[in-house]
């Protein structure tokens, strides 16, 4: 897979982002006594800057840069840690620490280690446990409890 | 005399305890393959926070130096430079490792790291306190000048294109503007949703960007398979070769030191002039690339001695000249110290502490290092596809454990793919760590500034330190540009490819 233009991607994503930096200046404006006192200065500098930069990066010409995506196997190894990494967020509120951090540790070890069922399972229970013990139990850090046990 | 009182505090047991464990950390992180100590210090801050605030520095400094020493371990066994830094450290290092001569090359790097690292402690001790009381005369213009300026010459010293490096600062001020406003105390880009107006934070961010970032680039590389490394055969350096790395160390060293502390000179620089400077002066010239010791004495001394000399900027200033250091200033604030010429007049104990505790932890790592050199290198065969889950439930549960917040943990994971996007396309991420960190540094002072001036932005360049800050500037921008270049074309010479520095 190949892709050419990514300096006008960049360049529009800095437009665009910038019309939005300017558009929060001017709903800060009016809580500001003067032009360069407030906290709309910097989102308006800021702002004009991303305008700026982005379409010189833009009309900016291209030289064609060829950057290769993984494939196949690799791609969906990697699509899927994403998708895993998002889980957990999920599942980490809705179930609590314990099964979750089981579940995800079992399935990346699996996903990325390529280990047999048992092995992806041992270690997801060594590693859930240990940083149970060093994040909850040592530095006390409140995790959601979920529906179920810790 | 400040050094001795910091000396007599830091050795306690547990103090001791506590420098010791982050110097094996840190070398620990510093030796795996695919972490570097930029995410070494950012995945391993939130472990950290059950300490108090100067245990907690001590440990983070001890994480930074055993970062930068095992970095070399990956380079001369397997050929892998961990950063841009490292790269000279495998010219001649992997070749020894190829002549049998990998546990000279590694002890010689110990050495040279060590010697470096006292050097720029020493360095460190007398420059410091000077600069911050020279800048106790610094005013809000003079901090937004000088800030301005460091981050326009890193920017140019990130080896890719200057306007991708500014937009890239851009976008990492924006990030750094979300949350509640200085001035009128209002949400800023929350748009009505409150997990915005606490605004993002920097160390998930970082966590993001460099530990799961690294991660994904990993597995793209299709690291799972256990990359084999040379066998460690004779392990202390001969007298021989102890005389042939003494002077490069101490050139190495002194150039590393002097040139790390200048805005813009990072480890990269300096370690591949060391490298050049070693082949000019040896008599056997033809010998470096093919396994010459003094191609590793050298560039490791002058990488260590960097990376000592810019905690004077960060220290004395509140300027971190690196990302490792931006996110160990990071650190500090996250620890209820702010940076600057005003650290050593209401915190000085504190900051002594931490500066013996950083003689303490080099001992320690020369120590343990040397012995410990054949469990380094056993390490590097730890198979990726151990560590990369790992890496990635650690950095989850630590971009949590911050503030508890699972926003943090989302942000932590968009970021880590942000990443490997900016990875694949060349957009150097340093500028975007750089502005998240100082970008709240830097509104306030331009504010500030602007109420002093009654908005007249001429104030920049009315006041004589400000102006003269300018005029070095600029000079200092030249000299970064021509050095950019230089080691640019030097690491496309040695690696066939463009890396970002570091």
């Amino acid at each position: 897979m190949t892709f050419l233009s990514e300096k006008k991607i960049g360049g529009f994503i800095a437009v665009l982002l910038g019309i939005l930096s300017l558009y929060e200046a001017s709903l800060l404006y009016p809580y500001s006594r003067q032009l360069l006192t407030g906290d709309h200065t910097l989102p308006g500098l800021i702002g004009i800057l991303l305008v700026l930069f982005g379409i010189s990066m833009f009309v900016e010409k291209q030289k064609p840069n060829r950057v290769e995506f993984p494939t196949g196997k690799v791609l969906y190894t990697l699509v899927a840690t994403i998708i895993i990494l998002f889980l957990y967020c999920f599942l980490l509120t809705v179930i609590g620490y314990a099964i979750s951090t089981f579940a995800v540790s079992f399935l990346l070890f699996k996903l990325i280690g390529k280990k047999r069922w048992i092995v992806s399972l041992i270690i997801g229970g060594v590693l859930t446990a240990t940083f149970y013990y060093l994040f909850i139990v040592l530095l006390k850090t409140p995790f959601p409890s979920g529906i179920l046990f810790y | 005399m400040y050094l001795l009182n910091g000396l007599s505090e830091v050795v306690t047991p547990y103090n001791l305890l506590i420098i010791l464990i982050g110097s094996l950390l840190g070398t620990l992180v510093g030796v795996l393959p695919g972490l570097g100590p930029t995410s070494a210090i950012a995945v391993l801050l939130p472990v950290t926070t059950f300490l108090d605030p100067a245990q907690g520095m001590m440990m983070m400094a001890g994480i930074y130096y055993g970062a930068m020493y095992g970095g070399s371990t990956t380079a001369i066994l397997m050929n892998i430079p961990g950063e841009s830094s490292s790269v000279p450290a495998t010219l001649d290092g992997y070749p020894l490792s190829q002549l049998g001569k990998a546990g000279t090359a590694l002890s010689i790097a110990a050495i040279g790291s060590f010697i470096a690292g006292m050097i720029g402690l020493v360095g460190l001790v007398l420059f410091a306190p000077l600069l911050a009381d020279q800048a106790l005369k610094f005013g809000p213009p003079e901090y937004f000048t000088l800030m301005l300026i460091a981050l326009l010459v890193l920017f140019n010293l990130t080896g890719f294109s200057l306007r991708k490096s500014i937009l890239m600062g851009l976008f990492g001020f924006l990030v750094s503007l979300v949350g509640i406003g200085l001035t009128t105390g209002m949400p800023r880009f929350d748009f009505g949703f409150s997990f915005l107006s606490g605004g993002f934070e920097m160390v998930s961010i970082i966590i993001g960007l460099f530990a799961i970032t690294e991660v994904l680039k990993g597995l793209e590389e299709n690291r799972a398979q256990t990359r084999k490394h040379f066998k460690i055969k004779r392990l202390y350096p001969s007298k021989k070769d102890l005389k042939q790395s003494g002077a490069p160390i101490i050139r190495g060293s002194l150039l590393g030191f002097f040139l790390g502390i200048l805005p813009g000179i990072s480890a990269t620089i300096t370690s591949f002039l060391s490298y050049d400077l070693e082949k000019k002066l040896s008599k056997q010239p033809e010998k470096f690339g093919k396994g010459a010791i003094e191609g590793v004495a050298g560039p490791e001394s002058a990488n260590n001695a960097t990376s000592s000399g810019g905690f004077i900027p960060l220290l004395s200033l509140g300027i971190p000249a690196s990302p490792p250091l931006a996110v160990l200033l990071a650190a500090l604030m996250i620890y209820g110290l702010t940076p600057g010429p005003m650290l050593f007049e209401q915190n000085s104990h504190m900051v002594w502490m931490i500066i013996a505790s950083m003689f303490i932890g080099n001992i320690i790592l020369l120590i343990l290092n040397l012995p410990l050199v054949g469990l380094w290198a056993k390490l590097t065969e730890v198979p990726f596809g151990i560590l990369a889950p790992i890496i990635l439930l650690i950095s989850m549960i630590g971009a949590y454990s911050v503030r508890n917040s699972m926003f943090d943990v989302v942000v932590a994971v968009l970021f880590g793919v942000f990443g490997y996007f900016f990875h694949k396309f060349q957009w150097p991420i340093i500028p975007f760590i750089l502005c998240i960190v100082l970008g709240p540094k830097i509104e306030s002072s331009f504010i500030q500034s602007m109420e002093m001036s009654s908005g007249n932005l001429l104030i920049f360049i009315e006041r004589p330190i400000s102006l003269t800050i300018l005029a070095i500037a600029v000079v200092f921008f030249i000299l970064s540009i021509f050095l950019m270049k230089r080691t640019k074309k030097r690491i496309f010479q040695e690696t066939g490819e463009e890396q970002e520095f570091s």
